[in-house]
């Protein structure tokens, strides 16, 4: 069974090195700095999932980031990514879990919801896109000063794109996933989420059902 | 005269018994969290949240350890920064019911 929980800080600093050591093996993964992340998992925004050995297989995070909700760092161990569905079930968690917990849809005014995708990595754009609701807003470029650790080009800039959420279509697809999810992987492997007490993904699926129709583009008026 | 106040009805005694205040403001606080709509606005969710956490005299800890969310979240919710959808506010209160419960046992004891 492969569990999916938020991390508590107890548990922070034995994620961090999980998060090291796989941003060592894989160049497109940001390797945080301890502080920050610490705060990242103060703060509820990290995501992992651990087999019943209690061994951690994959992680993500649903960051404030400024005036934006940034969903990344998605890192899902070599043996989990053969097509299982870890990472987008990971994703479609931190995403739903924010957006219920959070409600930036109804911030005033209302917070985006953003992803980066480094330059030439292929792997999350076909989650973010076609599974998460995500469209691509724009390229960005960073000095790689800013951040240490990323591949740079001649010079020294980060090339890659930036997603912009998109409500309503966001909204469906996790509408779409909670009623058919069967609690597995894809190959099987019985999944389970936990979320706060009280709350179910009936109560998620009923809200962002309510919110899609909120989000709903008022019909064109008729033509003479 | 003697007769007549001796036919006068004789008042029950009145027993000295004043809640402790702060029984009395657990007590509403229950009755307001059972009252409140869960569709309020942003604000509404705010204002009773705070409220309930003073009155509670409860730390964004102990709240965070209750509701099994990030401490920051507490202070979000409170301040009006971020709200749970309606749906995830009832058992919000409920555990909040609960707790005030335990503190007025607590308080009696």
């Amino acid at each position: 069974v492969i569990r999916l929980a938020l991390v508590r800080p107890a548990e922070a600093e034995e994620v961090f090195e999980w998060h090291l050591a796989f941003a060592a093996r894989h160049r497109a993964i940001y390797p945080r700095k301890e502080p920050q992340f610490r705060q990242f998992v103060d703060e509820g925004w990290v995501w992992a999932a651990r087999k019943d050995t209690n061994e951690i297989v994959g992680m993500t995070y649903a960051v404030l980031d400024g005036p934006a909700w940034e969903l990344g760092g998605l890192m899902v161990r070599e043996d989990y990514r053969k097509s299982r569905g870890l990472g987008s079930l990971l994703m479609r968690v931190a995403l739903g879990h924010m957006l219920f917990e959070q409600d930036p849809l109804h911030a005033d005014p209302p917070t985006s919801v953003i992803a980066h995708v480094l330059y030439g990595n292929e792997d999350p754009r076909r989650i973010i896109e076609q599974r998460l609701g995500f469209a691509h807003d724009h390229p960005v470029s960073i000095h790689g000063s800013i951040l240490e650790g990323l591949p740079t080009c001649d010079h020294g800039f980060v090339h890659g794109d930036e997603y912009l959420l998109e409500f309503r279509r966001a909204l469906l697809l996790l509408v779409e996933w909670v009623k058919t999810w069967i609690g597995t992987l894809r190959d099987g492997e019985p999944a389970q989420i936990k979320l706060r007490r009280g709350v179910t993904l009936s109560a998620w699926a009923e809200a962002f059902t309510e919110w899609a129709e909120e989000f709903a583009e008022p019909p064109a008026p008729e033509r003479p | 005269m003697g007769y007549a106040l001796a036919k006068r009805p004789v008042a029950a005694p009145q027993v000295a018994h004043r809640q402790n205040p702060r029984i009395t403001d657990l007590e509403n606080l229950i009755a307001e969290l059972k009252r409140a709509p869960s569709d309020g606005s942003r604000q509404e969710f705010a204002a009773l949240f705070d409220k309930a956490q003073r009155a509670l005299e409860a730390t964004d800890l102990e709240l965070s350890l209750l509701f099994e969310v990030s401490r920051p979240t507490i202070g979000r919710w409170a301040r009006g920064d971020a709200a749970p959808h309606r749906l995830g506010r009832r058992p919000l209160f409920d555990d909040l019911i609960r707790l005030a419960r335990t503190k007025i046992r607590q308080i009696r004891r």
